[in-house]
């Protein structure tokens, strides 16, 4: 098994007084699709701004590449090439799409024919190419969920963190995200997305993580778990 | 008559319609579940409620009265308690100074200059304190209580009016897997002893199932099912906005 | 008056309405710029200012020949007050990013007292006039009015960095940057952007277009050392009606301020000032961010450093508290009779930190404006002596009610502000009192004061007016203490806590906080009648943002969170402010360092030092 992109150990995260992970581990394999499934609530999102520095830990361990970057401030965590795509979008409402693509650019320490470019991206998504001068607080909830994964490419990721990709847009167009991560997979980039849609992770993802009260509950091949009779039973009965 | 009626009520935020047009009504000593995926309008809903959120059309009528619009504080005063998804006490007091700070104001006295907060209402909140389990922490700086024992003293504060309603916006969030089963027999305990109704908003859906006497699914700002807890779980369009998804034939497959 | 007469005199005064509204603008929109990104409002903005015009005159003297090197030399005043900005940022801003809203303006308040000094070591004291820039020194006729040329300058330089900003704010990508953080600095960050670099920058940024708002007001007015506060207050003005963190919302108000004035000045020079005063009050009554700011999320509820519970005397606080009371009346007899002016003032002003402890410690309400209070106390006594002939027991009796009433009208738009916007709006009330008894001599006397308000027979003794004034303030402060204690202020310090929490058990936040910010009036304004009485004379300074912080000072150094601060915090402050007036003309400047360091050093540790100042008292 090739060894972790980004590994979490017992992580505790807490907004203000209320604890939102209780020892979580994740592990998320170099060029994998992993999914993390779970209800709302369930602590998917707070892993991912724990993995960004977006909120406080407590105990715990973060690792990229075998490097901790715990306690780290989120433009370091992106630096060593972790992209972060958010849940509610969060463009930046007053800025056009190109400059919104700006701000998530930076000098890459990768070679020139493997950078994004605002071409690249657009080739990825075609209807922002139309779009480029439009603030992104007009786009519509599927365009501004386009951008602000192109935002994140613009930085030249390694790994990609997506927080709900799917939430709340319609099925043509989740189906777009899905040809998406697949080719964003297929260049070798390490996914790590987060879902309550479970028709759309079976589409894309490998792996598997189910989060349950802040704690992973199961881990596995993307297979393994959806045949797995507790995922059910976890989620079903009371 | 309903401890709370809600007719038509609907939200809009620059065209995205988060409440609309939601009807339904919560009975004396019932526990309702209000639930549904992210963005569905709950926290919108309750908010218009309880009047943190001016609602665009539609009534909200608590025993009876009119409180459409009314401001949170005014709600109160219609026998309406509200705990939050992330607690707000007051941290710089104790837990007896907290639900005294509550009880001056049920007796409208928080304007009063006269006589020191720490003797008046003494023996009544430290009845109220006991009700929650949190006795032996009463004179303890709300700060160094653990968060599950904050979750507490939220409930002590909202039953210092002896509320007909209890608004619990995530009863059990940001608490270990034990502290549930404990706080929601503690909200089981006082709808029976008490009778006060609950309204609540939940993710885990085995405090939902497991205490609820109904359950409301909201999607889009739109009720799409409402009734006991097994009707509701066997619902197929509940199955697939939300609660479905796991055992979806897609994942099978 | 003919129609084109009417015609001419409304452009010529639209004319030198934009004119004025060029500087205004160049200084409120850097320190929008800077707040918008950075979230610190910074009062040394109008210091920045200042160093723009000095140093301009400066660079004119040896540069300014010809229209050239005039020009150089303002843009050279802009950049050197940028590179003076970027080390101010640095160095201290960096360090008090995290710290609560009122010891960010506290500290950058000690860098306006700072560059005060310095200033006037470098420039001296007298107002320095700078020679007419050349080739702009005439005037044209337009419509029959002759127009300086230089006010069209200014008003083509603001159109022309109104154009500048906007070219940088869309076509660069640091402008984009800044953009995009001020909408979402987590964002930013999150897409690998260090917000160190940024901040700097748009500090840097702030500060030099301040320096070219100093450096152009040379040809048209005197450097002086008052420009500071004048400019800051206005821009505050300014930037609450446009909006924090616009640019737009910026040059719209400062256009609208500098019409109102322009025009008022002529029509209504009496309600000049009432009329901006209703457009600000109007404006944050509809829109509370201002025209076209943004609503601030709220994050005023600060849980990771909760105050510890309200204790009740113990043995060793009745004792310190009887120690000091005990001192109080025999301090005349152990110090002889010369100290007791000074013991006067003490006991005055630990009334007046007392009152504004109440309302930061007790309510969470940040005002930089107490002076309004204290100041509307000391008028309203002194005015009764004036006006009415009224005894010294009649006008004390008015003073609190002045300082109520003053309260009741500004506080009831101030509570409905939080953080730093009430803060500022709190300062601009206090600096409009200050303007009106400034400018109205018929009744207030302006500058000259009011003289001769002095006790009656019975206390004209200084011993006997001591034990007056201390009696009563001790009383009124035992009195704050105890409604500290009382539902309403338990209820007040709830408000504090949790609004959320307050509302949700049926407290209307609004009216306790309005009510609490009324009470603070009340007792800020007995402290003020006395002060009168122990002056004999009221002058405007008594309403100036200076007495604010003092206020303040004296509050943070005796420590926040103990009831004994404010009275500690009085005498300790009046003691060195004694001692650093015998030994040095530069006391403003060691003030300045002093709360800058206080700040930076001891942000959560002033209790502390006041406990062990507690302790050194009592033993």
């Amino acid at each position: 098994m090739s060894p972790s992109a980004l590994r979490l150990v017992g992580i505790d995260a807490y907004y203000g007084p209320a604890q939102a992970l209780f020892g979580l581990d994740l592990e998320v394999p170099t060029g994998s699709v992993t999914v993390l499934l779970g209800r709302n609530g369930a602590g998917k999102s707070t892993t991912m701004k724990a993995i960004m520095g977006l909120v406080a830990l407590g105990q715990g361990e973060i690792e990229v590449g075998g490097e901790s970057i715990t306690g780290w401030p989120a433009y370091r965590v992106n630096r060593v090439g972790v992209g972060y795509v958010p849940e509610e979008r969060r463009v930046f409402a007053g800025l056009s799409v190109m400059e919104n693509l700006l701000v998530g650019m930076h000098d890459p320490d990768v070679p020139s024919q493997a950078r994004w470019t605002h071409e690249r991206v657009f080739d990825l998504f075609p209807p922002l190419a139309a779009l480029r001068d439009r603030l992104a607080g007009q786009l519509s909830g599927g365009e501004q969920q386009m951008l602000t994964i192109a935002r994140t490419l613009m930085g030249n990721p390694g790994i990609i963190l997506l927080d709900e990709p799917s939430e709340g847009l319609a099925p043509v167009i989740v189906q777009q995200i899905v040809t998406t991560v697949k080719t964003l997979s297929a260049q070798g980039m390490t996914v790590l997305l987060s879902e309550q849609n479970v028709r759309f992770a079976a589409q894309v993802a490998d792996r598997a993580v189910v989060i349950e009260r802040g704690k992973a509950l199961l881990a596995g091949s993307m297979t393994e778990i959806s045949n797995d009779e507790r995922v059910r039973d976890a989620y079903l009965t009371p | 008559m309903s401890v709370l009626t809600v007719t038509d009520l609907a939200k809009a935020y620059g065209g995205v319609r988060a409440v609309d047009g939601v009807s339904f009504a919560v009975e004396a000593g019932e526990r309702v579940a209000l639930i549904g995926p992210n963005g569905a309008g709950k926290t919108t809903l309750f908010n218009a409620i309880h009047g943190q959120v001016q609602p665009d059309a539609g009534r909200v009528m608590v025993r009876g009265a009119e409180t459409t619009g009314q401001a949170p504080h005014r709600v109160w005063r219609h026998g309406v308690g509200r705990t939050f998804q992330i607690t707000a006490t007051f941290m710089s007091m104790t837990v007896l100074e907290n639900v005294q700070v509550a009880l001056a104001s049920y007796h409208r006295s928080a304007l009063g200059l006269g006589q020191a907060l720490r003797h008046r209402y003494r023996d009544e909140a430290l009845a109220l304190i006991a009700q929650v389990g949190l006795r032996d922490a009463a004179n303890r700086a709300v700060s160094e209580l653990a968060y599950g024992d904050l979750k507490r003293l939220e409930l002590a504060v909202a039953l210092t009016n002896a509320p007909a309603l209890l608004l619990m916006d995530e009863p059990t969030a940001g608490m270990a897997g034990d502290g549930r089963g404990e706080m929601m027999k503690l909200v089981d305990r006082l709808v029976a002893d008490v009778g006060v109704a609950v309204l609540f908003t939940e993710h885990d859906m085995d405090v939902v199932f497991g205490h609820a006497d109904r359950v409301i699914v909201l999607d889009r700002g739109r009720i799409i099912a409402s009734g006991a807890p097994d009707v509701v779980r066997a619902d197929k369009g509940v199955r697939a906005v939300y609660l479905g998804t796991y055992d979806d034939g897609a994942v099978v497959t | 008056m003919a129609l084109e007469d009417f015609v001419s005199f409304i452009v010529a005064q639209a004319i030198a309405g934009l004119a004025s509204a060029a500087s205004l603008f160049l200084i409120a929109v850097g320190l929008s710029i800077v707040f918008g990104v950075t979230r610190v409002v910074n009062f040394a903005h109008g210091s920045l200012y200042m160093l723009g015009a000095y140093i301009a005159y400066s660079l004119v003297a040896v540069m300014g020949d010809s229209f050239a090197g005039y020009l150089l030399a303002l843009l050279l005043a802009a950049v050197a007050v940028g590179i003076i900005g970027g080390v101010i940022e640095s160095t201290l801003l960096r360090r008090i990013y995290h710290a609560p809203e009122l010891f960010q303006l506290l500290a950058t308040f000690g860098v306006v007292l700072i560059v005060q000094d310095l200033t006037r070591t470098i420039w001296g004291p007298d107002d320095l006039f700078a020679p007419r820039m050349p080739g702009l020194d005439g005037a044209i006729d337009i419509l029959g009015h002759a127009i300086p040329t230089y006010d069209l300058f200014l008003i083509g330089v603001a159109f022309a960095v109104l154009g500048g900003l906007w070219l940088l704010f869309r076509k660069t990508r640091f402008g984009v940057l800044l953009r995009a953080a001020t909408e979402d600095r987590q964002m930013v960050s999150a897409l690998g952007i260090d917000q160190r670099w940024l901040f700097t920058a748009a500090f840097v940024l702030g500060a030099a277009l301040a320096g070219l708002g100093g450096a152009l007001q040379m040809p048209r007015q005197a450097a002086s050392l008052s420009m500071d506060l004048s400019i800051i207050v206005d821009a505050f003005v300014v930037v609450v009606i446009g909006g924090m963190g616009s640019i737009a919302g910026a040059f719209i108000a400062a256009v609208l301020i500098s019409e109102l004035l322009a025009f008022g000045l002529v029509i209504f020079p009496q309600i000049t000032l009432v009329l901006i005063f209703l457009v600000m009050a109007v404006t944050l009554v509809l829109k509370p961010s201002g025209l076209f700011g943004r609503p601030e999320f709220l994050t005023a509820e600060d849980v990771r450093n909760p105050d510890p519970p309200l204790q009740p005397s113990d043995a060793i606080a009745k004792a310190g508290w009887r120690v000091l009371l005990a001192w109080g009346l025999v301090a005349p007899f152990v110090l002889g009779e010369f100290s007791t002016v000074i013991l006067t003032e003490i006991a005055i002003l630990a009334l007046f930190a007392a009152s504004l402890h109440f309302l930061i410690w007790g309510g969470g309400l940040i005002t930089f404006g107490h002076a309004a209070y204290f100041g509307l106390g000391a008028y309203g006594a002194g005015l009764a002596v004036f006006h009415l002939s009224a005894g010294m027991a009649p006008a004390l009796l008015l003073a609190p009610v002045a300082g109520a009433l003053g309260a009741l009208l500004f506080g009831w738009f101030c509570v409905r502000l939080t953080g730093i916007y009430m803060a500022m709006l709190t300062l601009a009330f206090a600096q409009i009192a200050w303007s009106i008894a400034f400018q109205w001599i018929e009744f207030t006397g302006g500058d000259n004061g009011i003289l001769g308000v002095w006790p009656s027979a019975w206390a004209s003794d200084p011993t006997v007016f001591y034990y007056l004034a201390f009696l009563v303030c001790a009383a009124m402060i035992w009195a704050l203490r105890h409604v500290m204690f009382s539902p309403f202020g338990y209820t007040l310090r709830g408000t504090r806590d949790s609004a959320l929490r307050s509302s949700a058990i049926g407290v209307d936040v609004m009216r306790h906080r309005w009510l609490a910010f009324t009470l603070a009036g009340a007792a800020a304004g007995v402290s003020g009648g006395f002060f009168a009485f122990a002056k004999g004379s009221v002058f405007p300074e008594v309403l100036f943002v200076s007495t604010s912080v003092d206020g303040l000072v004296m509050v943070l150094l005796g420590g926040m969170q103990s009831m004994a601060g404010p009275i500690l915090g009085a005498i300790a402050y009046t003691e060195i402010q004694t001692e650093l007036n015998r030994v040095t003309d530069l006391w403003q400047l060691v003030l300045g360092v002093f709360i800058v360091a206080l700040v930076v050093v001891l942000p959560r540790g002033l209790a502390g030092l006041s406990a062990l100042l507690v302790r050194r008292r009592t033993s």
